[in-house]
């Protein structure tokens, strides 16, 4: 961080002025973009926290009471809880999965580029184009989904018509979108050094040895950034539950983002809506603060003081 | 001539200059500030924020075209924004945003919220000074109530909404039955359905189709003689719980598809599929914006026509047998520019643009003069539906679903379809088991609505 006599200093010269300037000039599009885009309607939706807004008509100041509201209103606890349990699950299984897949897919298979290309398409597929594509999949009479597990004599599910079945079928979806985390840990492979690997085989660590002892605490760090990336991601969930099953059935897959949504465009509840954005925002971060102080006792740094 | 270079330094701040110019005139506001208070050359512009069904938006563009060769100095803007939920959100949030259109399409239950908020223009004086007095009958009380508020008048029609029972030919031709008639009641249809249905095959038809929706079933309910509020307009008491409710909507909201098994359920809804568009049903109640869908002159090229036609809904219990009705239609929006704004309004609620709107829609016009010269031999020659009487003889006993500060839509996605429908729907609880919740829930509403 530089302090004022430095910043003096380093703008005595004309010269060392006009950097500074131009230097700011550049990055201005994209500071204007975020003061205009992001900051400016952050601050303002915690400015309408104290207010009740229905769009058509003017804020009206109400203190505390939708923070109040918030603690005792059934719908925003069940939208908690499928976030939560949606999070909760998926977000290991997507990390287990996209580990096996990169460690699969770096070993020689014949067609390994193409199979790395096939896993990481889906991300470039819009999310409601994927979202209808996985309603033909779910679908309980001509759905891919039952038709396979028929094969193995499992009778047919209403996957996103039963309660108990609908937040597991989004779950399974979330699979489909795993390429990034894939990518990412295919690079961290990549870049563990072999002389280290055949180090501990010489030393007479076998395959399950190696991957436990040395590649899984040296891809920790990865393992740890896709882990963040992807809790967040989940609690955000939105598209899908829009487009599939508009919350249902039950309200088994009303997640907050879209309890959000309701209540900001469809009831004309800004102020309470925005409540709701920013206690899930508190929620994000909470939990993000506690997964960096538990990585400090797993997460494996190379450089720097580990506390592995 | 000296040559001057330009450096990488100059380049890249002359670059920067010009990104961060872009940039900020992208951002600028727009400057085709409707009124009259442009340059007299200059032509006055009315944006209209319009309903995008598939139909209506070839409609909306021919009702541009012939209203701006009509009125050269008038540049009609047409914004298709959506449709349902999606539509109305796009709206609220240009009024928030301090840009509102002229012009919006508003269905007849959704814009009473716009006028509470001052928001919408009150069309009296202009219906009087016009005589557009045509699309609002007085012995309408459907339409009264979707285009009244507080004595004042601000929708105006571009289509009667009303529902009937389409029946598809076919299943009643191959099955040796005759067509249901004006006059059948609940258990005719009950065993017409029943003799229809027959799902043991590779291609299911199931006698009659539901919309599994409490809207659509409204039609049930009030015919039992009950409704699910004190009053229709503005209600202050939820009562689904009446045992005449409990009984009908156990019916149609879980018996038929799982004890009687003559509707699909959800799960066989799923992606289109055993429905009567696809040739796996029978019955279905809608409306006359649903006619192209089965047959068509496109259709009909096509091979690919299911052919139909309407009638009544079956007698309940209730000898009126109320039907649901409302008007849908355009409002004007408060702005500097309300005259030029009801020029085009009225243009399209007037007969030439009601003759547009409706050939390309299907819709019911919005008089009855209409309705009976224009409206039903064309659905004879387009559709094939020879009972189109049978919508004026509705039209006749429609009334509103509800209407009030707390909208039907959020009844809906807050507590009676989670609460009841979804349940039902489910068969995971009976009629007698949610409704009462379902009253409990749309009480707090309208009591919180109230209070507020």
């Amino acid at each position: 961080m530089i302090n004022v006599p430095q910043l003096r200093a380093t703008l005595a010269s004309p010269r060392a002025r006009k950097d500074w300037l131009l230097g700011y000039l550049f990055a201005s599009p994209f500071v204007i973009g975020f003061c205009l885009f992001v900051a400016y309607p952050m601050l303002h939706s915690a400015y309408l926290v104290a207010f009740e807004w229905d769009p058509l008509r003017t804020p009206e100041f109400v203190g505390f009471d939708n923070v109040v509201k918030l603690f005792s209103d059934p719908k925003v606890n069940k939208s908690l809880y499928n976030s939560f349990f949606y999070t909760a699950i998926a977000v290991p299984l997507q990390l287990c999965i996209s580990f096996s897949l990169a460690l699969a897919l770096t070993q020689p298979l014949v067609f390994r580029d193409f199979y790395r290309a096939a896993f990481y398409l889906p991300i470039i597929v819009p999310l409601v184009a994927s979202a209808v594509v996985w309603q033909r999949v779910f679908h309980p009479e001509y759905g891919i989904l039952n038709e396979a597990l028929g094969w193995i004599g499992i009778e047919p599910q209403k996957w996103l018509f039963e309660p108990g079945l609908a937040k597991p079928a989004f779950i399974f979806m979330s699979f489909w979108a795993i390429g990034r985390q894939m990518v990412i840990f295919i690079a961290g492979l990549g870049n563990i050094p072999d002389s280290l690997k055949e180090a501990a085989s010489l030393d007479g660590a076998n395959a399950a040895n190696r991957l436990w002892h040395l590649i899984l605490p040296l891809m920790t760090p990865l393992i740890f950034y896709n882990m963040v990336i992807a809790t967040v991601n989940s609690f955000q969930a939105f598209i899908p539950a829009m487009i599939m099953t508009d919350g249902g059935p039950e309200d088994a897959t009303l997640f907050v983002v879209l309890n959000i949504y309701r209540n900001a465009f469809q009831y004309g509840r800004m102020g309470y809506a925005s409540t709701m954005a920013w206690e899930l925002f508190l929620l994000i971060v909470g939990f993000t603060i506690m997964q960096f102080v538990v990585s400090r006792r797993w997460v494996y740094y190379e450089t720097g003081s580990n506390n592995a | 001539m000296q040559r001057r270079v330009l450096s990488r330094r100059t380049f890249l701040k002359l670059s920067g200059v010009s990104a961060a110019t872009v940039a900020l005139a992208a951002c600028a506001a727009p400057v085709a500030a409707p009124g009259g208070g442009g340059a007299a050359a200059e032509p006055v512009t009315v944006n209209f924020a319009a309903w995008a069904g598939n139909t209506d938006i070839p409609a909306w563009e021919e009702l541009e075209r012939v209203y701006e060769e009509q009125n050269p100095d008038v540049d009609v803007v047409t914004a298709p924004s959506g449709t349902g939920a999606d539509y109305y959100t796009a709206l609220q949030t240009s009024v928030a945003g301090g840009e509102p259109p002229h012009v919006a399409s508003f269905q007849g239950w959704e814009w009473q919220p716009y006028a509470d908020a001052e928001r919408l223009a009150a069309l009296d004086d202009y219906i009087a000074a016009f005589d557009f007095t045509g699309p609002y009958p007085d012995d309408i009380q459907s339409i009264s109530d979707s285009t009244l508020r507080n004595g004042n008048r601000y929708l105006i029609p571009l289509q009667v909404g009303v529902m009937l029972m389409f029946y598809a030919r076919a299943p009643f031709d191959e099955a040796g039955m005759e067509y249901p008639s004006d006059d059948w009641t609940w258990d005719d249809f009950v065993a017409t359905a029943e003799a229809l249905t027959d799902t043991a095959g590779d291609s299911k038809m199931y006698g009659y189709q539901p919309n599994g929706i409490w809207p659509r079933d409204i039609h049930w309910i009030r015919n039992t003689g009950k409704q699910e509020f004190d009053e229709l307009v503005d209600p202050v008491t939820a009562m689904f719980d009446q045992p005449e409710i409990i009984d009908i909507v156990q019916q149609v909201a879980q018996d038929f598809q799982y004890k009687l098994g003559i509707s699909p359920t959800p799960a066989d809804l799923s992606g289109g599929t055993n429905t009567i568009d696809t040739g796996n049903a029978a019955m279905k109640y809608e409306g006359a914006w649903f006619m192209p869908n089965l047959n068509s002159p496109d259709l009909r090229e096509a091979g690919a026509e299911i052919e139909f036609d309407v009638a009544l809904m079956p007698q309940v219990a209730d000898a009126n047998r109320p039907h649901r009705g409302w008007a849908e239609g355009v409002s004007v929006m408060v702005t500097d520019n309300v005259d030029a704004a009801w020029g085009y309004a009225s243009f399209m609620g007037g007969e030439e643009g009601q003759k547009i709107y409706s050939t390309f829609t299907g819709r019911l016009p919005n008089t009855a003069e209409l309705i009976s010269s224009f409206w039903i031999p064309t659905i004879e020659e387009r559709f094939g539906v020879t009972n189109g009487q049978a919508f004026v003889e509705a039209v006749q006993r429609t009334e509103v679903d509800v209407i009030g500060g707390v909208s039907r839509g959020q009844m809906w996605n807050e507590v009676v379809k989670p609460m009841g429908w979804d349940p039902l729907l489910n068969n995971t609880a009976t009629a007698a088991e949610v409704l009462p919740e379902v009253t409990k829930g749309v009480q707090a509403l309208l009591d919180a609505y109230w209070s507020g």
